[in-house]
């Protein structure tokens, strides 16, 4: 069970044109993420990191080589197949939080459920569990300019669990919190990964690199 | 699944209604408010000319149903059983048969002429009438705008056309012209005297009353007593020339008419109904406006939707970052697609509801009461609701388009760029 590969790639590469120069921002990478694991992928800025949770988590397409998704390689996958492993399969927690402005922490929170189920009595109830459960019962209501940045980021974390994911992506969760929040989040999801969740971490802080099980460092787009 | 999207998308455009700037969606529900009404009363007001004008000349001079002479005929022969015969078809109300003939009336006759000044006459259609029966039928006693109205014992009597008169048609004989047929009179008032020929038959006679209407036919036209001009042309009561008829607002026109065919009034005279009777004319016209307005509420259609298409692009634009956040958590094109088409129909209907509000409650019963005056005819608005049904259901459906086209436009780009706003 420990050994399940959920996500893995093949000779990643993904370059970017900016005008006529051709970047490469991952050239080869391979890696493979087991089922259960907490795995940091740290590096230095510009190294490949964000682009790499990018092409993993099928927020965007790599150039050569292929992700493979519980074995099957994504690069055959539909623009709708991708969407719904996104809806179902794995939760994303952005460095900028992400959440919608015009709607409520509840409502960020459910709105994937929502998606997923199309029943809007249980996502609330089931919303508000995991807004408690981080800590925000009695921020339900408030709207994203409400709310700090640890609150954000909290709200963030718990809308990529409402569709109780395989894989928790999380892209520099702590980058815009002051160290102190920082911790309560990064507590939340050692605690997340404690209860079985797989969770893949980009972070260039090192300090919280090792609190991972695994770490893959990058360095100019390849796995050192 | 498709279901499903829909009601997340009906979910994303009521939070983005209730948390997005109102002064935006006021703008738009203005303009489709604005558009609505351009497309629904430009159109109504342009087609209600020729259709007032229609009315018009139902209301004050044909009746429902207008009896003239077979085209061999001066006269409509046997007048008598034709009007016995109108009055015995179900439905029958009134009706005012008329004597007509063409004369030259002359006024300020009295008036020492100088060589180099012509005469102050006018050639004109003199109407013999019974008063009661054609102020009962074309309500011609409410058409006099000076003066009184003819009774039935005044012989002597007469009711002028307004466009005979000088100060109402504005043109006067030219000095120095042939004697003027076609002009105007001067100075003439009620209680004028004026002389009136009428085939070899002169007579004096006093202006009663200034007639007018919005029908052309009654404000060029001299009407006497009937008796009295049967009297002057030497004829027979039965021997009429024109038959205004008027029936109960409950019986159709056509089903009358068909009915004193049928009875073999065709035999003797030309029945036709109010409409038949005015010609292909105002058909034409009434088509022509309609294609008018439904060109100018096309463009309005077409600025509408542009302006829809514009604010949705900038709104979606704006929102490009927050539809990639909505593309990344699992959200599917249809249901982020929908909410901006939803956004769009519900402007839509909102402006349109706005619109028939104040079309049916406001603008129509305003106009009904306080018809637009225009020269040869009361306007009025048309606007049959399955007419504006129609119209409607476009403006949506062009909406629905300028809103969806945008919004996928915006939905289609890279995921990760849009989130990250490259």
């Amino acid at each position: 069970m420990e050994n399940k590969i959920i996500v893995e790639t093949k000779n990643l590469v993904k370059c970017y044109n900016v005008g006529e120069v051709v970047t490469r921002a991952l050239d080869g990478v391979s890696i493979s993420i087991n089922e259960g694991e907490f795995v940091a992928i740290d590096g230095k800025s510009g190294s490949g990191k964000s682009t790499l949770l990018h092409l993993l988590s099928l927020l965007d397409r790599s150039t050569e080589g292929g992700v493979f998704v519980y074995n099957e390689d994504t690069s055959q996958f539909s623009r709708e197949r991708r969407v719904a492993i996104r809806l179902s399969t794995f939760g994303y927690v952005f460095q900028d939080y992400a959440l919608i402005p015009e709607l409520t922490a509840l409502e960020n929170v459910i709105l994937p459920h929502f998606m997923l189920t199309g029943r809007f009595g249980d996502c609330t109830k089931h919303g508000t569990e995991l807004l408690e459960r981080v800590g925000l019962g009695n921020r339900l209501h408030n709207r994203p300019s409400q709310l700090s940045g640890g609150e954000q980021q909290r709200v963030a974390i718990a809308r990529a669990l409402v569709n109780s994911p395989h894989v928790l992506f999380a892209d520099e969760p702590t980058a815009n919190l002051d160290s102190d929040t920082s911790e309560n989040i990064l507590s939340i999801i050692l605690e997340l990964h404690a209860q079985g969740l797989t969770v893949l971490m980009v972070t260039h802080e090192p300090e919280y690199a090792r609190r991972a099980g695994r770490i893959i460092t990058l360095a100019d787009g390849q796995v050192v | 699944m498709v279901l499903r999207s829909l009601r997340v998308g009906f979910f994303l455009m009521v939070r983005y209604m209730r948390h997005g700037s109102p002064w935006a969606s006021l703008l738009i529900i203005a303009i489709m408010f604005l558009t609505f009404l351009n497309v629904i009363v430009v159109r109504g007001v342009l087609v209600g000319l020729p259709v007032g004008a229609s009315i018009s000349y139902e209301k004050e001079y044909s009746g429902n149903v207008l009896i003239t002479p077979l085209p061999d005929q001066r006269h409509i022969d046997r007048t008598k059983l034709v009007e016995h015969t109108l009055a015995s078809i179900e439905g029958y109300r009134a009706h005012s048969a008329r004597y007509l003939v063409s004369g030259l009336i002359r006024a300020n006759y009295k008036r020492p002429q100088k060589e180099t000044r012509v005469p102050d006459q006018v050639g004109t259609a003199v109407v013999g009438i019974d008063p009661l029966l054609e102020d009962d039928v074309t309500g011609l006693g409410d058409l006099v705008v000076e003066g009184m109205y003819l009774t039935e014992y005044n012989e002597t009597g007469v009711l002028l056309g307004s466009q005979l008169l000088e100060r109402y048609a504005g043109e006067t004989p030219e000095a120095g012209g042939t004697p003027d047929t076609t002009g105007s009179l001067e100075n003439v008032f009620p209680g004028s005297e004026v002389r009136i020929t009428i085939g070899d038959v002169a007579g004096t006679y006093t202006v009663l009353g200034i007639v007018e209407g919005k029908v052309g036919e009654n404000s060029r036209r001299v009407y006497m007593n009937g008796e009295r001009l049967r009297k002057i042309l030497g004829g027979s009561v039965d021997k009429k020339d024109e038959i205004a008829v008027d029936i109960m607002p409950s019986v159709s026109v056509d089903r009358y008419v068909a009915e004193l065919n049928a009875a073999g009034i065709g035999e003797y005279a030309i029945v036709q109904s109010a409409e038949d009777s005015q010609g292909q004319f105002l058909d034409d016209i009434t088509q022509t406006f309609d294609l008018l307005g439904t060109g100018i509420g096309l463009i309005g259609i077409v600025v509408a939707a542009i302006t829809v298409f514009i604010m949705v692009f900038i709104v979606a634009l704006n929102r490009q970052k927050q539809i990639g956040i909505l593309k990344g958590i699992g959200i599917n094109r249809l249901a982020i697609e929908s909410s901006y088409v939803f956004l769009s129909i519900f402007y839509a209907l909102v402006g349109i509801s706005l619109g028939l509000l104040v079309l049916y409650f406001v603008i129509m019963p305003y106009i009904t009461a306080h018809p637009i005056d225009f020269p040869f005819a009361d306007g009025v608005l048309v606007a049959p609701w399955n007419d504006t049904f129609v119209r409607s259901f476009v403006l949506v459906a062009t909406t629905l388009l300028a809103g969806y086209i945008p919004a996928r436009m915006i939905v289609q780009k890279n995921t990760i760029n849009a989130i990250l706003g490259r």
